[in-house]
């Protein structure tokens, strides 16, 4: 009984979560944006989703891969020359240890990925997927685009960036051709915080869900250790 | 199937810390292992009820950064446990009446244990460790060591599986009471976990309702 129920909540926050993923595509697609005008005030340099402020972060993660779950906890330190992402269970145990150098012509470096995890299929879409976290792309005015409402588009090959007038970035979708499919990645955040609150990747295989614990950089403790 | 057997190994590191510190006195090898290892045996039968807090360090030694988990384990045989973490996360692992529950910020999900091979297992090793047979646990060799103030049981992984994942766990039982105090799971490359057991609670009484979810947890 209890599994069903759990198949069933799985599902109902799948299909949540599909909705989410649409409709938030469809209402930010790069349809509804037009190209920045002369009267258009644009100072933005740089996009970020981690601002310079950052320094670490604890976020309580959940994990799906090809329908199974995984959940614990995931730390984010920027160091001299890199971020480095360590996930773990809530019982201690290390699911993955990466590296992303701050000069995107490096290699990212898989220093730990624990046995049953270690395929390359998954490794090379978790490390693609997380690292859309830390490589954003060069800011160009002739390439951006602006909605309505002021929020911003920008497009580098089959990601398009959705940013805030402070260049924060709250959403990226990838468009898949000749399918559109709303593989996502959104990220909330207080406006002009360096640290996003939550994250959530859906490539279509696998997920992943990042709540904040705390924020060391900030000193902001949603929740004590 | 691979996942399945993290849950496991993660399930022996919390099996293993529950039922059973780290100084750096030199330990050496008893010439009575077995006795000592009989005094163990006889403790861990005499024990009904476990209530304890616990402390739970995860040290990432590359990244200079130590996350601290509290929360509370309670133990009563056969083999229900409740181990419960309170910060920085809420996150619940229930046994009882053959049901293994995890309680996920909330969410309940539940388990046969009859029907899935893989809390089979872990039930299994429930009563191995709740024998107090620690030193004889399927797929791994053991040492047994001490010092002034301790008896340091060593698990050494032999499966494959297990030792890219865990290279030794440490436990440590007080000399005076033989209750274990402290559990350190050492990984590849330096990072490790410790547990040390704080207000321990020997066959107190513990109703059986603590090993089902809480109101709160609905």
């Amino acid at each position: 009984m209890r599994n069903k129920q759990f198949t069933s909540g799985i599902l109902v926050n799948t299909v949540f979560f599909v909705l989410i993923m649409i409709i938030s595509g469809t209402s930010c697609s790069h349809s509804g944006y037009k190209k920045l005008e002369d009267s258009d005030e644009f100072s933005i340099s740089s996009i970020y989703i981690f601002g310079e402020g950052f320094s670490l972060a604890k976020y309580r993660t959940n994990f799906s891969f090809y329908g199974r779950n995984i959940s614990g906890i995931t730390l984010i330190k920027k160091l001299d020359n890199s971020y480095r992402v360590v996930s773990m269970s809530e019982l201690g145990m290390k699911y993955f240890d990466f590296e992303f150098p701050f000069d995107e012509n490096k290699s990212e470096i898989i220093h730990y990925i624990m046995e049953p995890m270690n395929k390359k299929l998954l490794v090379k879409m978790l490390v693609r997927d997380i690292g859309m976290l830390f490589y954003l792309p060069e800011v160009n005015s002739s390439k951006v685009r602006i909605s309505d409402d002021s929020i911003y588009s920008l497009k580098k090959n089959t990601l398009n960036y959705l940013f805030c007038s402070k260049g924060q970035v709250f959403e990226i979708t990838r468009n898949s051709r000749p399918v559109s499919s709303g593989k996502v990645m959104v990220v909330s955040g207080k406006a002009g915080n360096d640290t996003p609150v939550s994250i959530a990747i859906d490539n279509g295989k696998t997920g992943c869900e990042f709540d904040l614990i705390e924020d060391k950089r900030s000193n902001n403790n949603l929740k004590s250790l | 199937m691979k996942i399945k057997y993290c849950l496991l190994i993660g399930f022996v590191m919390l099996l293993v810390s529950a039922t059973c510190i780290s100084q750096n006195n030199e330990f050496t090898k008893p010439e009575d292992v077995n006795l000592i290892r009989q005094k163990l045996l006889d403790h861990a039968r005499n024990t009904n009820t476990i209530e304890s807090k616990f402390i739970q360090e995860k040290h990432l030694w590359m990244l200079n950064e130590v996350i601290i988990s509290h929360g509370v384990f309670l133990f009563k045989k056969e083999n229900s446990v409740r181990w419960q973490y309170d910060t920085p996360i809420d996150y619940t692992i229930l046994i009882y009446n053959g049901i293994f529950t995890i309680v996920n910020n909330g969410n309940a999900n539940d388990f046969d244990i009859d029907s899935n091979p893989l809390f089979q297992e872990i039930n299994n090793m429930i009563v191995t460790a709740i024998r107090g047979d620690f030193l004889e646990m399927d797929d791994f060799g053991s040492e047994l060591l001490q010092n002034d103030d301790y008896y340091l049981a060593r698990l050494l992984p032999e499966d494959e599986n297990v030792s890219s994942m865990l290279t030794s766990i440490d436990i440590y039982f007080s000399k005076n009471s033989l209750d274990v105090e402290k559990v350190i799971f050492y990984e590849p490359g330096d990072d490790f976990t410790s547990i040390l057991f704080l207000d321990k609670k020997v066959n107190a009484e513990i109703p059986d309702t603590r090993f089902l979810i809480e109101q709160n947890e609905k």
